[in-house]
């Protein structure tokens, strides 16, 4: 085909001129190249860090928080009459040792459990979640509190004599100032967060497999009573695979041990959920169903309809708690989000201008060649064509030149092993949590873990990232081809053969 | 403003010149042609109202000085550019009145084009710049081998069909030009200053072969030159004065 023969030799033997032109469209490529590879660096970068808070399958978190009003009188009086009731039914007689019962010089050993924070829900609920249109998969959850005492049960000696004064009630008999003594005890006090998770959905389970960097995970086929810490609290208490740890007087086996990364949601110990609720007396309780949206794209949709279709429910996205995070690493995507684009337009713009001009210039330079094409009898359309599967040509090369030099540019990047700064705001399971009616804290609580991370980026470029800066080049080429064939179409072929080159 | 002559003057060789009684129209027929560059005060009249019949198979070559408006004339004849004024016909049809389409179409078929700067595409070989006006034709690859082969053989230079332009003397690129101007069978071929380039011994060679070629095709052959010379090898010249043509012939 001449046509072809044609253009391949003009883009051969006018060689400068094509790979100043091919240059030209490739910068603009490159920098396509180049700012989306760092975008995806940043985006991977920053779900790196996401991946934790978000576990590795779940998109949001379902938990019914107790709700705080202000103005409140007394620990419980901020709480909504509902979430009070149904407190007083998951507290019962309160945290802790009857005092008035136990027999001064005795041995305790006990465990208390309580909600970290949430109000638990029957596990039944989880099947109405399971039917919301947009809902893959629900795995429940129970975050407990294990307040732990032992020791021996002090003497107690308190004397208070009545009075004739009126009590804080305002009227009658008050009661005069009490006084006495403790003696002879010693009681001490430890708590620790307990997670039953449904080990039979370990993608969705407040921890998951790939957290485990000992030992092993849950088998279904396995003992009840097998436990997974997590990273801090073994080392605290010098635990290792193997060992074993009493809870509510059962003793677990520790099958492995589990990090804890930043912003991940943490507790001090794993355990099935079911051998939970049966320890801690919450048979059928859950506090937070972890959900898998049927895709991406539903996660908001599938958000509304939970929050609708549920009382008091609170929906956690993996976008409310990417609002956690914050650092150079947000700078930097923040950076990318809003000016990323801006650049890549205007790299493209201007590549496509140079590619324009300097095609426009050698049509110019070419004038008189034109003009001798039209006297022996080329059309219009075939100068056009001519001049286009030239520009064609150049855009080829210049969308290969261009991802060349995007990706040497993104493996520079990534070879000098730049990293950035991510830091995750802690926070409790709840806003109650922190000022709860129980003053138990975060610490005590499962909670997102605060802290700050050094996260590499690596920026990559995808295939069909490539795809599309050659074809970015090649519409470059085409539009570039256009403007100069436009020209060439024009020239009369009388002026055109005028001309003096 | 002068009336512009018609009349033809015959070069000294061409003896009694008359051109056989034909049936079929004359190759040109040019009557009131005038040609007018910008407008206002800065216009320039480069022809002034030519009138001018050229025969079939007939060799003629204007003479004139430069501005005389002699590549006017030849790119008017060539279908290159539209007169301002007048009536130009090449084998009975109105130039005037076709549309680019129609221009291109007889630039393709029926005129041959030899410049004196050669004009051959640089990046191309001396057959692909014959096959470049094949090209615009319906021919396919085998046939303009073939075509391109035969042409490079009529202007003897079978061996350089892989030549650059740039490694080719000045006579060779102009034998391309020559065939490239033969390339789709002409009725007509139109040099402007083909010799102009050359160096005398290779301008004779040139002129030699462009009068075989209109001897053996039966092509009308209209030539620009300043070369009185090559003037006198043709059957009639027409010398141009300030885009008129005048009487005589030197």
């Amino acid at each position: 085909m001449f046509f072809l023969k044609y253009v391949l030799a003009e883009l051969r033997r006018r060689r400068g001129r094509t790979v100043l032109t091919a240059l030209g469209l490739g910068v603009g490529v490159a920098l396509v190249v180049m700012v989306n590879g760092l975008s995806t660096g940043l985006n991977n970068a920053q779900a790196t860090v996401l991946k934790p808070l978000t576990g590795v399958g779940t998109d949001m978190s379902v938990t019914r928080p107790l709700k705080i009003t202000t103005g409140g009188a007394g620990a419980f009086g901020s709480l909504s009459p509902a979430a009070r009731k149904q407190l007083r039914s998951e507290v019962g007689a309160g945290p802790g040792l009857n005092f008035a019962s136990a027999k001064a010089g005795s041995k305790i050993d006990t465990d208390t459990f309580r909600a970290a924070g949430d109000l638990t829900f029957s596990a039944s609920e989880l099947t109405q979640l399971v039917a919301v249109k947009g809902v893959g998969s629900v795995a429940g959850s129970l975050t407990l509190t294990d307040t732990h005492l032992s020791g021996t049960v002090p003497k107690i000696n308190i004397k208070q004599s009545r009075t004739s004064a009126p009590g804080p009630g305002g009227g009658g008999a008050g009661f005069g100032p009490a006084s006495g003594s403790f003696g002879g005890g010693s009681i001490s006090t430890s708590s620790r967060t307990i997670t039953g998770v449904d080990q039979t959905k370990p993608a969705l389970a407040a921890v998951t497999p790939s957290q485990v960097t000992k030992g092993r995970y849950f088998t279904t086929a396995g003992s009840a009573y097998q436990a997974i810490v997590a990273n801090g609290y073994a080392n605290s208490k010098s635990l290792s695979v193997g060992s074993k740890i009493t809870i509510d007087g059962k003793t677990f086996h520790v099958i492995g041990i589990a990090t804890s990364p930043l912003g991940g949601t943490a507790s001090d110990i794993y355990v099935e959920l079911a051998t939970l609720q049966k320890l801690a007396g919450y048979s059928g309780q859950v506090d937070t169903a972890e959900v898998q949206a049927t895709s991406a794209a539903n996660v908001t949709a599938v958000s509304t309809s939970i929050k609708k279709d549920f009382k008091d429910a609170s929906v956690t996205t993996a976008a409310d708690l990417a609002s956690r995070v914050s650092g150079s690493l947000t700078d930097a995507k923040n950076l990318s989000h809003k000016l990323g684009g801006a650049l890549e337009i205007v790299g493209v713009i201007a590549a496509i201008l140079i590619a324009s001009l300097l095609m426009l210039s050698s049509v110019t330079r070419r004038v008189r060649e034109i003009g001798t094409l039209k006297a022996i009898g080329w059309s219009r359309l075939q100068v056009v064509r001519q001049i286009c599967g030239e520009a064609l040509g150049v855009g080829v090369l210049g969308g290969v030149l261009g991802v060349l030099a995007g990706v040497i540019g993104i493996v520079v990047l990534n070879a000098s092993g730049w990293t950035l700064k991510a830091s995750v705001a802690g926070a409790g399971r709840t806003a109650a949590q922190s000022g709860g009616p129980f003053g138990l804290g975060q610490a005590a609580s499962s909670a997102i873990t605060a802290g700050s991370t050094a996260v590499k980026i690596t920026a990559a470029a995808s295939v069909g990232l490539i795809v599309l800066a050659v074809c970015l080049a090649i519409f470059g080429g085409l539009v570039a081809g256009a403007v100069a064939s436009l020209r060439a179409a024009r020239l009369r072929p009388a002026a055109a053969l005028r001309t003096i080159e | 403003m002068p009336q512009s002559s018609p009349q033809a003057v015959r070069a000294p060789s061409a003896v009694a010149y008359t051109p056989e009684p034909d049936p079929q129209p004359a190759t040109y027929e040019l009557s009131g042609v005038s040609k007018v560059y910008g407008s206002g005060s800065t216009a320039v009249r480069a022809l002034d109202g030519i009138g001018l019949t050229i025969a079939r198979g007939e060799f003629v070559a204007i003479i004139g000085a430069s501005g005389s408006g002699k590549t006017t004339l030849l790119q008017l004849l060539g279908a290159l550019d539209r007169a301002s004024d007048g009536r130009t016909l090449l084998n009975g049809r109105d130039l005037q009145t076709l549309d680019e389409r129609e221009l291109t179409r007889l630039r393709r078929d029926t005129i041959g084009f030899v410049f004196q700067q050669f004009n051959l595409v640089p990046t191309l070989t001396a057959g692909g710049n014959i096959e470049a006006a094949i090209a615009t034709t319906k021919q396919d690859g085998r046939q303009r081998a073939e075509r391109v082969a035969e042409l490079l053989e009529i202007v003897g230079l079978a061996g350089r069909a892989d030549h650059l332009p740039s490694q080719l003397s000045g006579g060779e690129q102009q034998r391309v030009a020559i065939a490239r101007a033969l390339a789709n069978g002409p009725s007509v071929l139109l040099a402007d200053e083909p010799t102009g380039n050359l160096d005398s011994a290779t301008g004779d060679e040139i002129l030699r072969e462009l009068k075989r070629l209109v001897a053996d095709r039966g092509l009308t052959l209209v030539l620009i030159t300043h070369d009185a010379k090559v003037a006198s090898a043709a059957l009639r010249t027409i010398r141009l004065r300030d885009g008129r043509i005048v009487e005589g012939s030197n």
